[in-house]
């Protein structure tokens, strides 16, 4: 449109805007121009109608003869030709429902068949799928996969995507940060680092020094916990400057990491208190032992101290202890935690379950348990972790605030099942909150055998329990054998629910959509 | 999502499931071992499911309207059975033994034919009964006078807005704008009452309300002034003037002036809430004739929306035009065979290209607020804090600022030119589908 015309809108519009009481319309161009002899035709019987017309004819010429803005800058580069296919549509409608809210828990077993059946995500969902991924970082592990060409080349136009899908911060030398970690969101970081830890300890390392003294306190122990990703000796000197912090909680957390590193300093300090503090000598083999028979138990005595010192303080003995345990039995916990196990069943040259047994006949088996259950998940003692883990008659010996269930994830898959189906194969039902929280406890894909036998079990009389054994099914039905839950609801319809059953057809559906 | 293919896929009857609810409980049930009897005769499906209760329930869909009836409880339309026994017929046709419908069917065939029948008799009837002529002119004699009134006291008003300036109006309350949309309703001109309303949320609304505003009061004026000189317009003009002001047809009314058949390609669809209206807009594109279509079905509180387009798709079907002088507003005459999945999206090569339609559509019906518009070959581009697209040339169009979805349409194009369809309102583009890579993609509830 010309500028002409333009300048008359403008004119157009100040006077409209004050008032034509104040300020009249302005005359047409005369210029000669089509515009002006139209403007000049239309009917101006007061000067308000002048005006409304004029804006009339006006509005529709400019409308009408809009120019559009022209932009020459150098396009971005496109995405690459796509090696694998997309997902068949059945597939694409799993994964939209899942994206949107409904069954999602079973996303990441959505995203490990896509992978192994060679598909990718359709393009209109790779931005619902890198966004849940940047939440959830269980669905990274196959995001290169199933995102393909098109979802890296979408997640380089984006720093909260191009974390998770690993361009953002890979390119350059490890202790050069990248562009990408130092505007991450506060919220994000913790996460992105775990994900780079994932793939390059030091490159994380690295970027976590590179902003530290510039990190508000309170960030802080959330971005040392994501050390945990890939930690090694490599971090250690990192870690032990980080118990001198000025926050409580970050102190804590470095010092929780140390103790995971049976090589650190931290943990001979440890040691050398818990050996002092606790003693385990072999079984007495003398006369008497061998006449009552067996070898006898080790020897355990405790030499608790009376007071904290600040190195003590310094390596994470400290605090309050829970409800119900004395302040020595504390120390001693938190010590213990740190010590690989094996020290003790080397010490009294017998197999953890002897000195467990051992432990159960002193006053301070709720301590000696407990430390020894930190110390072996922090040290992932196989061999430690059976005896420990909590049966009904254990359950009680554990501190508040630990979960000894966990114990069954330092186990292999099938001897953490045949550890909790020894404990349930003698129950009818499961329903004990105690029981069902074991059996939540593996957390990898069920065996059959072990689907079949909760499931079983996973009645009750009383409404109030159906209730609750309900709530712990639906957490356990994406880790459930397929195959035997399903022929198990098929037998007994009264287990599941409804929706439970349609979620179990859903798991079903999906995965065949995506065999090849 | 749509690749071409005959007839009706899984995706596309799901596309009509009243909720996602519905759209899953009917997965559930498109499974043959979930019917007691099912069979098809070509066009109509029925099936026999067993419910809750004694008796199955009897479920009838018609794959060529679509239409649907079943006798389950259910108040959703169409109910889980009848998507379910819809689905079994998309993912694998063969499933349904060919056959003759039962007695319940066959009832239910003949109940809808005798109906249409019936709207055609009475269509008819109304065509050929000597109307009283005269009694229909005064009538509307005196509703012409009663918007001439109307739009004097508009023209007064607006003058009286004018004369103190816009700068004050901006301050007005909501009665203000409401009392004048009002008086005009009074006056048999709704069209022009909610262009009066529609003032009040621009005189209120943000940057560049200003000029909105005088673009918008400029409307109005050319709307009352076109009135005064109706008879003296050419008769497409004529008929704008009157859809504009409100003067409705009767849909035998708009049928009789004839209907065009072609292969519609629904290319976008959106429901507008007012009030407690709403009213959907699917647009359309003949695929031989190149003409653009646009269908508005209007549904009062929770009365079911029509499912019978569905974007993506291709329909066989007859349209009737109002008479406009750019005619777009349509109605579905008569469909003619089962929908197709559609496997392209035509549209302009350039944005100049466009624009010039656009152009010659404003010169033909000033008053249009929307105008369908698709570029053939586009890269969505960041324009800003917002999206734009790009076309071969560089020039750019900038897309609606409320649109939510941008990334999806990134992620459609991965930086190659894709097809994009959508509402041009003169400033921005508000998209509604995209094709690109073999794949449709329907931006429904594109708002932020």
């Amino acid at each position: 449109m010309s500028a002409a015309a333009e300048r008359h809108w403008a004119t157009l519009l100040r006077a409209a805007l004050l008032g034509t009481e104040r300020n009249p319309a302005p005359p047409p161009p005369a210029d000669g121009s089509a515009l002006g002899d139209a403007l000049a035709a239309v009917a101006a019987e007061t000067p308000e109608t002048a005006l409304l017309s004029a804006a009339a004819l006006l509005a529709a010429y400019r409308r009408a003869g809009l120019v559009p803005a022209r932009d020459d800058r150098p396009l971005a580069e496109s995405a690459a030709e796509e090696r694998a296919s997309v997902c068949p549509p059945p597939a694409t409608r799993h994964l939209a429902t899942m994206l949107g809210g409904t069954y999602d828990a079973l996303l990441p077993e959505w995203m490990e068949a896509a992978a192994r059946g060679g598909f990718i995500a359709p393009p209109e969902l790779l931005p619902a799928l890198l966004d849940a991924a940047t939440r959830d970082e269980r669905l990274r592990a196959h995001l290169p996969a199933v995102a393909g060409e098109r979802g890296r080349w979408l997640a380089a136009q984006r720093a909260e995507w191009a974390l998770v899908l690993g361009s953002g911060v890979d390119a350059g030398r490890a202790d050069e940060p990248g562009d990408g970690w130092e505007t991450l969101p506060a919220e994000a970081r913790p996460g992105v680092l775990a994900e780079i830890r994932g793939r390059d300890p030091a490159r994380g390392m690295a970027l976590l020094r590179s902003t530290w003294a510039a990190e508000a306190p309170r960030e802080r122990a959330a971005l040392l916990q994501a050390l945990e990703t890939g930690l090694s000796m490599e971090d250690e000197p990192f870690l032990e400057a980080a118990l001198d912090d000025r926050r409580k909680e970050v102190r804590t957390a470095a010092a929780g990491l140390l103790a995971r590193l049976a090589g650190s300093c931290l943990v001979a300090r440890m040691t050398e208190r818990a050996r002092r503090w606790l003693v385990v000598s072999p079984a007495k083999t003398g006369l008497l032992a061998k006449l009552t028979g067996g070898a006898g138990e080790p020897v355990i005595e405790l030499h608790l101290p009376e007071a904290v010192d600040k190195a003590m303080e310094r390596d994470g003995v400290t605090g309050k202890p829970p409800y119900g345990v004395g302040e020595r039995g504390w120390w001693l916990a938190q010590a213990l935690g740190a010590v690989p196990p094996r020290t003790w069943s080397l010490a009294g040259g017998c197999a953890p379950r002897d000195l467990v047994a051992a432990a159960a006949k002193t006053e301070w088996r709720d301590v000696l348990i407990n430390g020894w259950a930190t110390a072996t998940l922090r040290h992932r003692d196989a061999e430690w972790a059976e005896p420990l883990v909590p049966r009904p008659e254990l359950t009680r010996w554990h501190l508040a605030d630990f979960d000894g269930t966990s114990l069954l994830e330092v186990l292999p898959p099938e001897r953490a099942e045949a550890v909790v189906l020894a404990t349930i194969r003698p129950l009818r039902t499961l329903e004990t909150g105690d029981v069902l929280h074991l059996v939540s406890g593996v957390m990898h894909p069920w065996s059959a055998e072990y689907t079949r036998e909760v499931l079983r079990r996973a009645t009750s009389a009383k409404p109030y329990t159906v209730q609750m054994i309900r709530e712990f099914i639906s957490a356990w039905l994406p880790r459930m054998h397929l195959g035997a839950a399903l022929s198990e609801a098929a037998a007994h319809p009264e287990l599941l629910s409804t929706g439970q059953t349609a979620m179990l057809h859903h798991r079903h559906a999906m995965l065949e959509a995506l065999k090849r | 999502m749509t690749e071409p293919a005959a007839a009706w896929t899984p995706e596309r009857v799901l596309a009509l499931a009243p909720d996602p609810s519905a759209a899953r409980a009917g997965q559930g049930l498109a499974a043959v071992r979930k019917w007691v009897s099912t069979g098809s005769d070509g066009r109509t499906l029925w099936g026999e499911c067993q419910g809750s209760g004694r008796t199955p329930y009897q479920v009838r869909v018609d794959t060529l309207e679509p239409a649907w009836r079943c006798s389950c409880p259910s108040r959703k339309l169409p109910c889980k059975h009848a998507l379910g026994l819809f689905l079994l017929h998309a993912s694998s046709p063969s499933s349904l033994p060919a056959g003759t419908p039962p007695p319940w069917v066959a009832e239910w065939i003949a109940m809808r034919e005798e109906r249409v029948e019936k709207r055609q008799a009475k269509a008819a009837e109304a065509a050929a009964k000597p109307v009283d002529a005269e009694a229909q002119a005064k009538r509307a004699a005196r509703r012409e006078e009663r918007v001439t009134a109307g739009l004097d006291e508009l023209e007064r008003w607006m003058a009286d807005l004018v004369r103190q300036g816009l700068a004050a109006a901006r301050g007005r309350p909501a009665a203000f704008w409401e009392g004048m949309a009002a008086r005009l309703v009074d006056a048999q001109a709704p069209g022009a009452a909610r262009l009066v309303r529609e003032l009040g949320t621009v005189a209120t609304g943000g940057a560049g309300w200003e000029g909105r505003l005088l673009e918008a009061l400029g409307r109005l004026r050319l709307l009352s002034a076109a009135w005064r000189r109706v008879d003296a317009l050419p008769a497409g003009v004529q008929e704008d003037v009157r859809a504009t002001l409100g003067f409705a047809l009767r849909q035998e009314e708009v049928v009789a002036l004839g209907t065009v058949r072609d292969r519609w390609l629904v290319l976008g669809q959106r429901v507008d809430e007012e009030e407690r209206l709403r009213v959907q807009r699917s647009w359309l594109r003949g695929e031989s004739t190149g003409r653009d279509a646009l269908v508005l079905v209007f549904a009062h509180g929770r009365e079911p929306l029509d499912t019978s387009l569905t974007p993506g798709t291709i329909v066989d079907a007859s349209l009737a035009f109002h008479p406009s002088a750019l005619p777009l507003r349509a109605l579905v005459a008569e469909r003619h065979a089962a929908p197709a999945g559609l496997g392209g999206l035509p549209g302009y090569p350039t944005v100049d290209q466009a624009l010039g339609a656009y152009a010659a559509a404003v010169a033909a019906h000033p008053w249009l607020e929307e105008f369908p518009l698709a570029l053939a070959a586009a890269i969505p581009v960041r324009n800003g804090g917002g999206w734009a697209l790009r076309d071969a040339g560089g020039a750019v169009m900038p897309l609606w600022p409320r649109f939510g979805r941008g990334w999806e349409l990134m992620a459609l194009s991965g930086g190659h030119p894709v097809a994009v369809f959508g509402e041009w309102d003169g400033e921005a583009l508000r998209p509604l589908s995209a094709f690109g890579g073999r794949r449709f993609i329907h931006f429904a509830a594109g708002a932020e």
